[in-house]
């Protein structure tokens, strides 16, 4: 008995505290820590432990294939897709996009949406009604209706790729990607919509702006005389796209007469610039524009090697990881299909590359095609529109909230587009006699959108004339799309929807063309038409043998300007100048040349600063150079402009060039309230007059008469303490560029234990491998360039080259995520394409994943 | 003494196959189900203990032997270290894991061995007093 009582408290004993200490293990790994359950995340069985793994050779059964799909993943990892029709391709393509991209496809068409905040909370609900606001969604949901209605040719094979999406999603729910871990939310199936928000996002990074509110905050500071001094619509020294109309002998100018520019917007256009550039999205799309831009050229026969075309093409986008970009090769014997190149995960088909015909690549053309309209509103559903009151439309919206409420939010439509004001929940204030405004945009991203149907005709074109149908569907996105093919032709032709406004009622001292914002209430800047698609800028096969673009200036003087106005902004065409004297003075060019040229390191921007520099220390100093700057001083005369990591020159031209822009414009932007300086390439114009009035001092109000020499040695020497401060060593020999020119890859969700980097890099941002930073505080992190390279050989396809700055997977743990970063791309290095009609003696097989019917329907 | 030892290996086998079914579940708490299973066939504590740490332990072990050799899983617990502790740790991950198999084992076999002890004392006084 008393054996039972003691069994029986130690028993109770062990038990309660068993229990107690189970319990609190419950509760303490169940708990969210650092934003999760270590126990959800770390335990097996669970989180990290049912991430999808390495992709394995396999074979799925489907219901409703057509016939047998190969798959065959070569040792980059890269899926070549051998279909018999067209619906199982883009199953087959569908099902690998989900299988290597779908946190990143999720992710961005969440944003598109405006469904972060449901996975995010309340911190990405400003973000959220503004891309509500922007439409993008709503004009999506308009180009599925219309892509149903009136194109439903081209909908089987599109929806097949949304099944095949889905069908992974469906088969492999218990492998959810580590970010759905890290981040705590479900994969939602996908829709034909979605994709179309992808072409909306695309639109955005590359031409959606706010370009026209900081002209006019500028020429409301300046005065339209020293307005076009500095922000003329036709910058210096530029090299145009198309060289059908002539070239730029000296800097074009507007004219110059006309009032004075009312300022009475200014308050308001300067407070909204202030909200925009405080509002996270609109910030990092507004730096990555020092990013966003191109480079693509193609030469004929007559420059190459081979006698047949070479085109070569590099999207400077930013360095996410995953990358933009999933190289993919198509094949469909049903429609000939045999493309080859880059797709963006969640869209089908390639959209940048070749097929066995012909070669296609895109820049951005700067093409612009939106503008900002400013109107008095009477209250929350009126405003005035050409002397009456007009009511706004309205969009209805319930906005998910993780952890919080759901939130209404209605976006409000006027004649010319939405309101994207509201979003704010605070009033712009004003000037104007109206004291309530509202800012709303009309943008060509604001309609029906056709570029799929471009994409399916640029996969399935067999010469220039089925390229050029294909190309009249490109709407929104303007690009300029290079162009080569096996019959040896070259051509460019800088396509997409571009507005032309009526400018009949814009005030004497507006520019017209879409440059600054206009009076809607007054019906000002009305789009009334568009530049017809034969009335574009266009070249084909053009007697120098080769075409360029980097995004600079697209036509030189004799297009019809007065007629069919293109743009606003370009590049400084650094890029531009040294491609072309590159191509110009090059020939018997061969693949691996285009590769050094892809690669090249030399600044034309420094060439274009230096040498006055040097003129300038040797004109001052002559023999009797002071000691500090001797050293840096012989290291630039040394130099050959080439921004390499392991040298100093890069490191004190670039201090420098920094210092003498500030030095000549910071104090002007200050003084006049400028929202933005110029260009550089405007102040290596200036530099061609030494007395130029912008070289003045005017911080104190009065301006203090300075000179050229003057600034460019005040900021030499202030350049050499700066560097000789932050590498802490007088030797100027050690202050190698790549310490404080840095390469990083970010994860897309900013973790910087998914991220790469940073590395030491080459090049700067006016190179034509580009790598721009700010060095302002010291080291710069480069996060954009070269999104992909390709090379494509005319004389045989399967010697071209491409690379990506990621990897085929965007699973971090996956061999894919970041080879091709890390083993190529990083050291300048390319892969060959495997350009096999057939997967019958394919060389370099990883795996092969075949899908078989079963005969039933999907 | 035999028997105990008897029960000790057969409640290490059954918390093991356990374990494994429910590793098809995505619910890490019910691992120590495995172990109170286990541990219930085995009188003594002690050997109750066992049994589910051991049990549970050489599943997890197995577990992410495959899941780091055969999966290719190793990095993504690197980057998770380097997050909590710092870069190249993943394997202290691992090993804490591993750690936390034993000790949830542990606790389920104590629960499953006490408990079961616990209810066949109130079984066996119930049944005496019907008895008498």
């Amino acid at each position: 008995m008393r054996n039972d009582s003691q069994n029986f408290k130690k028993n109770t004993i062990a038990f309660s505290s068993a229990l107690i200490v189970t319990i609190l293990s419950l509760v303490i790994f169940s708990m969210p820590i650092l934003g999760f359950s270590l126990g959800n995340l770390l335990f097996p069985g669970n989180g990290l432990w049912t991430v999808p793994g390495e992709p394995e050779s396999q074979l799925i059964y489907i219901d409703g294939m057509d016939d047998e799909v190969t798959v065959i993943r070569d040792e980059w990892g890269i899926p070549h897709i051998y279909a018999t029709t067209d619906n199982d391709l883009f199953f087959a393509q569908g099902y690998l996009h989900a299988q290597d991209r779908y946190f990143q496809m999720d992710l961005i068409r969440r944003q598109v949406r405006g469904q972060l905040s449901e996975i995010l909370g309340e911190s990405a609900l400003n973000q959220d009604k503004l891309s509500l606001a922007m439409g993008m969604e709503y004009w999506a949901i308009k180009t599925d209706q219309e892509i149903r209605a009136n194109y439903s040719e081209f909908l089987p094979p599109f929806e097949k790729y949304v099944e095949g999406i889905n069908h992974y999603l469906e088969t492999h729910k218990d492998q959810k990607p580590v970010e759905y871990q890290l981040l705590g939310f479900e994969p939602k199936p996908w829709t034909s919509i979605d994709t179309l928000c992808l072409v909306q996002e695309m639109a955005r990074q590359l031409s959606w702006n706010y370009n026209d509110l900081y002209r006019y905050s500028n020429l409301a500071g300046l005065g339209r005389e020293k307005y076009l001094e500095l922000f003329n619509p036709f910058q210096p020294y530029q090299i145009p796209i198309v060289p059908n109309y002539s070239s730029y002998e000296t800097t074009p100018k507007f004219s110059s007469s006309g009032s004075l520019a009312s300022t009475s917007l200014k308050l308001s256009v300067d407070n909204l610039i202030n909200i925009i550039e405080n509002t996270d999205s609109e910030k990092k799309l507004i730096e990555s524009r020092e990013i966003t831009g191109s480079n693509n050229w193609v030469i004929d026969g007559s420059k190459s090697n081979t006698g047949k075309p070479i085109l070569c093409n590099d999207m400077h986008l930013s360095w996410i990881l995953p990358g933009v970009w999933t190289e993919q090769h198509l094949v469909s014997e049903e429609s000939d299909i045999n493309s080859y190149g880059f797709a963006i995960p969640g869209m089908p088909l390639v959209a940048v590359g070749h097929n066995e015909h012909l070669a296609w690549g895109f820049t951005n053309t700067g093409y612009d095609v939106m503008d900002w309209y400013y109107y008095n509103e009477k209250n929350s559903t009126h405003y005035l529109y050409e002397g009456r009151y007009e009511s706004f439309e309205t969009r209805d919206y319930t906005i998910k909230v993780a952890g919080g409420e759901d939130v209404q939010f209605t976006v409000r439509e006027t004649k010319e587009g939405p309101v994207l004001t509201d979003f704010m929940g605070t009033r712009i204030p004003s000037n104007l006699t109206q004291p309530n405004i509202v800012f709303a945009a009309q943008w060509m991203g604001n309609d029906i959108f056709y570029n799929l149907l471009a994409g399916e005709g640029f996969n399935r074109a067999k010469n220039r004339d089925e390229f050029n149908e294909a190309s009249k569907y490109w709407s929104t996105l303007a690009q300029n799309i290079v162009y080569a093919d096996v019959d040896g032709n070259i051509a460019i032709r800088p396509t997409g929807r571009v507005p032309i406004r009526d400018d009949s009622k814009i005030p004497s001292w507006h520019l017209g063309n879409g440059t600054l914002p206009y009076n809607g209430s007054n019906g000002e800047g009305k789009w009334v038409d568009e530049i017809p698609f034969d009335q574009l800028p266009n070249s084909l096969n053009p007697t120098q043998g080769y075409l360029v673009s980097a995004n600079q200036i697209a036509v030189g003087p004799e297009y019809n300007f007065s007629k069919y106005f293109l743009q606003n902004e370009y590049a400084n065409g650094y890029r531009a100048r040294r491609i072309n004297e590159l191509l110009n003075s090059t020939d018997n060019i061969s693949v691996e040349k285009m590769m050094e040229i892809q690669l090249d390191m030399n600044s034309s921007a420094a060439k274009g600063f230096i040498p006055t520099l040097i003129e300038v220390i040797e004109y001052t100093y002559g023999d009797n150079i002071p000691d500090d700057l001797d050293q840096a001083f012989t290291i630039l005369k040394d130099w050959r402009y080439v921004m390499d990591k392991d040298i100093a020159a890069p490191t004190i031209y670039r201090k420098w060039r920094d210092y003498f822009y500030a030095y000549t414009f910071n104090d002007d932007i200050s003084h006049y309230n400028l929202s933005r300086g110029p260009q550089l390439v405007m102040l290596e114009y200036l530099m061609n007059n030494k007395t130029s009035h912008w070289f003045n001092d005017s911080s104190t109000g009065t301006p203090i008469s300075q000179t050229r020499n003057h600034t460019m040695l005040l900021a030499f020497n202030d350049t050499i303490d700066w560097l000789e401060n932050f590498y802490e060593t007088t030797d100027a020999s050690q202050w190698k560029w790549g310490d404080i020119h840095k390469l990083y890859f970010e994860h897309l969700s900013g973790l910087s234990l998914l991220s790469k980097g940073p590395f030491p890099g080459d090049g700067e941002g006016y190179t034509i491998n580009p790598a721009g930073v700010s060095i302002h505080n010291g080291v710069g992190l480069a996060r954009g360039g070269a999104s992909e390279r390709l090379i494509v050989d005319f004389s045989d396809l399967g010697n071209s080259k491409s690379v990506i700055p990621s990897g085929q997977s965007g699973h971090p743990h996956l061999k894919h995520y970041s080879d091709q970063l890390t083993e190529l791309f990083l050291k300048g290095k390319y892969h060959s394409q495997y350009f096999y009609y057939t997967p019958a003696n394919f060389p370099s097989i990883e795996t092969r994943l075949i899908f078989r019917t079963t005969g039933g329907e999907f | 003494m035999e028997q105990d030892k008897r029960n000790l290996i057969i409640g290490i086998l059954v918390t093991l196959g356990i374990s494994s079914l429910l590793s098809l579940i995505p619910v890490w708490q019910l691992i120590f189900l495995a172990g109170l299973v286990g541990g219930i066939i085995n009188r003594k504590i002690l050997y109750g203990a066992l049994s589910g740490a051991i049990g549970v332990g050489i599943f997890w072990i197995l577990y992410i032997i495959d899941g780091v050799f055969y999966k290719g899983l190793y990095n993504l617990f690197d980057i998770f270290g380097a997050l909590i502790i710092g870069s190249g740790m993943g394997w202290i991950i691992l090993l804490l894991i591993i750690l936390l198999g034993f000790i949830f084992g542990f606790l389920g076999g104590s629960l499953g061995s006490s408990g079961g002890n616990l209810l066949l004392y109130y079984y066996n006084k119930q049944s005496s007093s019907e008895r008498k």
